[in-house]
């Protein structure tokens, strides 16, 4: 197995997931946000964002915290230290696989 | 695939501006500044508008009005409908607020010092303050609609324009500050107005 293909193995599995890598990426910039912004801004529906979301929280990459605004039900949601931690070794990852 | 995930990590940022909201209190902001100068330059000597304690204070308690509005519209227009976001470290607005009074407060001074020793006329100044707006104005907006040039060309040449009139002298930089105000105000209620017609309103009590 050449270097390049170590690289591309070595990957996280559970970011390099398409739209988990899009939930991440979005959380990265910003302390936290709510389920509303991430379903729009993500174009997926609820059960998979949830489902996406789930998956993440399972890897400790996400925090949720389920509070109100007024008398409406909100989802907030932060990446860990672990969640940050792990996109930021996912993206060097990445470049050095196709900069070698 | 980088620049893509560069795009996703940016775009919470993008998202500070989608209403017009910030737009709306620049602008509700600078006519409120405008009003004061007018005020000052109107008020007879001796009046309290003349001493710097009770002008400082009033832009303060007015700046703080225009925030809390800011931020009674974000909560109830923009969080329900598109979401809320809370930004982290130097991303946060209220640090680009801090930098952008950083950065107006020398300029408030140089165009200051322009107007009293430009010998020709006061377009000086006001050519060099509508290019720093017009600056904060590209960096807010991105530019991302073609309505924003015309906006930008307006919120330059507006004050110049202002400028060259034979407006009476005592109204200072009223006149161009308030300009510019409404330039933003306009901006923003164009800008709001779109998000609305864009957005649909929130399913009350849908579950997440």
């Amino acid at each position: 197995m050449n270097d390049q293909a170590k690289s591309i193995s070595a990957l996280d599995r559970v970011i390099h997931e398409p739209a988990r890598l899009m939930i991440v990426s979005l959380l990265s910039g910003i302390d936290q946000a709510d389920f509303l912004y991430l379903l729009r801004e993500t174009g997926l529906n609820k059960g998979t964002l949830s489902s996406h979301l789930a998956r993440l929280e399972e890897a400790g990459y996400l925090e949720i915290t389920k509070t109100y605004r007024g008398k409406i039900p909100q989802t907030l949601l932060q990446l860990t230290a672990s969640g940050r931690n792990a996109f930021t070794q996912y993206r060097k990852t990445l470049k050095d696989a196709f900069t070698e | 695939m980088f620049d893509q995930l560069d795009d996703y990590v940016r775009r919470p940022m993008h998202y500070e501006n989608i209403d017009g909201i910030g737009q709306l209190g620049i602008g509700i902001l600078w006519m409120g500044i405008a009003a004061l100068e007018a005020l000052e330059t109107t008020v007879p000597e001796g009046s309290i508008w003349h001493r710097r304690g009770p002008v400082v204070i009033c832009l303060l308690a007015f700046g703080a009005i225009v925030l809390f509005g800011m931020w009674t519209l974000k909560s109830r227009i923009t969080f329900p409908r598109t979401g809320y976001v809370k930004y982290r470290g130097l991303s946060k607005p209220w640090v680009g607020a801090a930098i952008a009074a950083v950065i107006a407060v020398p300029m408030t001074m140089f165009t200051s010092f322009l107007s009293r020793h430009s010998s020709s006329s006061a377009s000086l100044p006001v050519a060099v303050g509508s290019a720093g707006f017009a600056l904060v104005y590209a960096f807010a907006t991105r530019m991302e609609a073609a309505w924003n040039w015309v906006v930008l060309v307006v919120m330059v040449a507006g004050p110049v324009a202002i400028s060259k009139l034979p407006i009476d002298r005592q109204w200072g930089q009223g006149p161009s500050l308030g300009f510019l105000g409404l330039t933003f105000l306009v901006s923003g209620a164009i800008t709001l107005y779109l998000y609305l017609h864009r957005t649909r309103p929130p399913d009350e009590g849908a579950p997440e």
